[in-house]
């Protein structure tokens, strides 16, 4: 991974209403960071100010060694200077003009001698050739966004900015979109800015998250162990199970199963376990349902009131976070240093909870 | 998407047929025979003149101000996304007509007058423009629009007062008539100076045709994509408002030609604005061209054209409205 300094850089003020948002924050020069919040936390107006397209009262913008923005000496390159691509939630396309003609709008304007893409490339990145010829109307919501993060990636950017490009896709589409964004994060050398509430698209996708609350950056750091209420696993798929649709997914601390994994042999998916689904046992379970059984020591407990607490197991180097309800704990005795063994159903590990990593 | 060379070909056939019927019907008629004779230069001279004095520069001028209203129309209703606008949104007819109304006030030529008109046209768009463009809370296009129609309010209630105070027997009479448009009176040198304008004006609309287009995006898309849409709506509203100043300047206000041919163009052809813009411009010839001819050979006394727009214009447009709204 690269330093902060090759990657974007933002600190920002902007005051609306009585609403303020003051975040500063760095990302590496190529990857995902994720924007992660609630709905009104300030996600978008970050990216909005990081794309020219609000002007933050304060702030410093930068790119690299390129500078957008630096208020301080009054500097602000417009929105259409900066070479940022930006996919809106719901992107428009132009009506009349075949898919291919809506693309060749951001390409065309890029000089050739500037272009950092290849046509055919980025077309078959995005998996939208056999889509060229058609018109917008007929395409789905997801071959839609798929078109626009294109027609974004065409115009050469050197900084890619997501806004929740999947709030307007059902599930299923949803799924399809995210292994395209994925091929994105893993075959292009720029940085990404992907802006989410939902954490299991940041789990898929996210290499760094930045989480925002009320106009602030609350934390700030790699994805792993970081989004509240689960555990994020990297692993690889050790077997296919056809015959029962399940896969055997290998990790340091041993290995577990999970239902409807997309992936081959060998492959490398991450894999997001909400603490909620993992149960804790001072014994292995016998004639229970329960496929996976990870023996490991209790490192945390937190402490926080309510009826329930978050669990830290260390199974072998991997924190795993059990939530179980303090009733549990005292009467497991659970204490940091105690053996214990996480019961995870292989239902709760679903679909959208697997990633390639 | 239909075959654009078919349709430029029929518009374009359309407006040479109707020219040489314009030429020929009238209170003079001409023979096609004669008028052949005028192109071969081998006709009589009252013959000649009929055709290069009187009738040349009305039938030319409504080719001219037909193409130059529905060409700053296309524009217009592309760079509003909305099918429903007329060149006069930001005022510049407007204000033309209080130009041409006050030059009439103060009893000065004709050419002073058309001066007025033209210059009142665009320091009208130019206020809307300037107001439009400090309301910085707001969505720029919608503060431009709400701007225009409340400074063509303002301007409307400056010509009343005007036509109120006016010598009822001389300056009135002069006054509305201006208002309701008609090219029966423009002089050979005028038709220069407005086609000139026009050209001046669709130069840049020509060129930034396939930028035009993305002003049809939401303006957080188009500048995403690198369009500096600020700018371009700035150049888009100067070539417009000029287009449209030169030739209302000369003809003085016809109403529906900028608001209908766009929208019939763009049935026809699609919302491409590099395709709809020589098209509505071949129509918008046409239709004028339709409406003068018909204007002056209808009865003894002429039928005002922008009477006659109205008319047709009304009708069709409720056609056109009511059928389904075609994407942008």
């Amino acid at each position: 991974m690269s330093t902060a300094s090759e990657g974007l850089h933002a600190r920002l003020r902007l005051a609306r209403g009585g609403f303020t948002l003051e975040v500063e924050f760095a990302t590496a020069a190529h990857g995902v960071s994720a924007l992660f919040g609630a709905s009104g936390s300030g996600k978008t107006s970050v990216l909005r100010c990081i794309a020219g397209l609000t002007r933050a009262q304060e702030g410093f913008v930068s790119l690299g060694d390129e500078c957008w923005q630096d208020e301080a000496r009054g500097r602000f390159v417009p929105a259409h200077l900066r070479s940022c691509g930006y996919v809106f939630q719901e992107s428009s396309l132009f009506a009349h003009l075949s898919v291919r003609h809506n693309l060749e709008y951001g390409w065309k304007r890029v000089p050739s001698s500037a272009r950092r893409v290849v046509f055919d490339d980025t077309v078959e990145l995005l998996g939208i050739g056999p889509l060229l010829a058609r018109r917008p109307a007929t395409l789905s919501g997801g071959e839609r966004q798929r078109v626009a993060m294109a027609r974004a990636l065409l115009a050469s950017p050197s900084l890619l900015l997501m806004d929740e490009p999947l709030a307007s896709l059902d599930e299923a589409r949803k799924g399809e979109i995210l292994y395209y964004v994925e091929r994105l994060r893993d075959e292009l050398r720029l940085p990404i800015v992907y802006v989410s509430h939902s954490i299991d698209e940041v789990v898929r996708l996210a290499d760094a998250v930045i989480m925002i609350s009320h106009g602030r950056v609350v934390d700030i750091g790699p994805v792993s162990g970081r989004l509240e209420g689960g555990s994020v696993i990297d692993t690889r798929v050790a077997e296919q199970d056809l015959a029962w649709g399940i896969a055997r997914l290998e990790f340091s601390g041993g290995s577990f199963y999970a239902p409807d994994v997309d992936a081959l042999p060998g492959e490398r998916v991450r894999v997001r376990i909400r603490a909620r689904d993992v149960s804790l046992s001072l014994a292995p379970p016998r004639d229970a349902s329960f496929l996976n059984v990870l023996a490991g020591t209790v490192a945390a407990i937190s402490d926080e009131p309510g009826a329930s607490a978050d669990v830290q197991l260390d199974v072998a180097g991997t924190l795993l976070i059990a939530r179980v309800t303090r009733k549990s704990i005292a009467a497991l005795g659970l204490a940091p240093g105690r053996r214990a063994y996480a019961l995870i159903k292989s239902v709760a590990i679903d679909r959208t909870s697997v990633g390639y990593a | 998407m239909r075959r654009p060379a078919l349709l430029y070909l029929i518009a374009a056939a359309a407006l040479l047929g109707l020219t040489a019927l314009a030429f020929a019907v009238g209170r003079y008629p001409i023979s096609p025979a004669d008028l052949w004779g005028v192109l071969s230069g081998d006709a009589p001279a009252r013959i000649q003149s009929v055709v290069f004095q009187v009738r040349g520069p009305r039938v030319m001028s409504a080719i001219v101000v037909g193409a130059a209203l529905a060409a700053a129309g296309s524009a217009y209703q592309g760079m509003f996304r909305n099918p429903l606008v007329s060149p006069d949104i930001l005022g510049v007819s407007t204000g033309a007509a209080l130009g041409a109304a006050l030059a009439i006030f103060f009893s000065v030529n004709t050419f002073v007058v058309q001066l007025c008109a033209f210059a009142g046209g665009l320091a009208a768009v130019g206020m809307v423009y300037w107001i439009g463009s400090r309301l910085r809370r707001h969505d720029p296009l919608l503060a431009l629009v709400l701007t225009g129609v409340v400074i063509g309010t303002l301007l409307g209630s400056a010509i009343a007062l005007l036509k109120y105070l006016a010598d009822p027997y001389n300056q009135l009479p002069a006054i509305t008539y201006w208002l309701l448009g008609s090219l029966a009176s423009v002089a050979p040198h005028d038709l220069m100076a407005a086609a000139a304008l026009t050209l001046l004006g669709l130069a840049p609309m020509l060129l930034l045709r396939w930028r035009i287009n993305v002003l049809a995006l939401p303006d957080d898309e188009a500048r995403s994509l690198g369009v500096d849409t600020a700018r371009l709506r700035t150049l888009v509203i100067a070539a417009a408002t000029l287009v449209t100043a030169a030739a209302v300047a000369i003809s003085g206000i016809i109403g529906w030609v900028g608001l209908l041919i766009p929208h019939a163009a763009r049935l026809l052809i699609g919302p491409d604005f590099g395709r709809l813009l020589p098209l509505a411009m071949l129509l918008g010839a046409v239709f004028l061209l339709a409406v003068d001819t018909l204007s002056r050979t209808l009865s003894s006394v002429e039928v005002p054209p922008g009477v006659l727009t109205a008319l047709i214009g009304t009708p069709f447009f409720l056609w056109l409205f009511a059928l389904a709204r075609r994407s942008w």
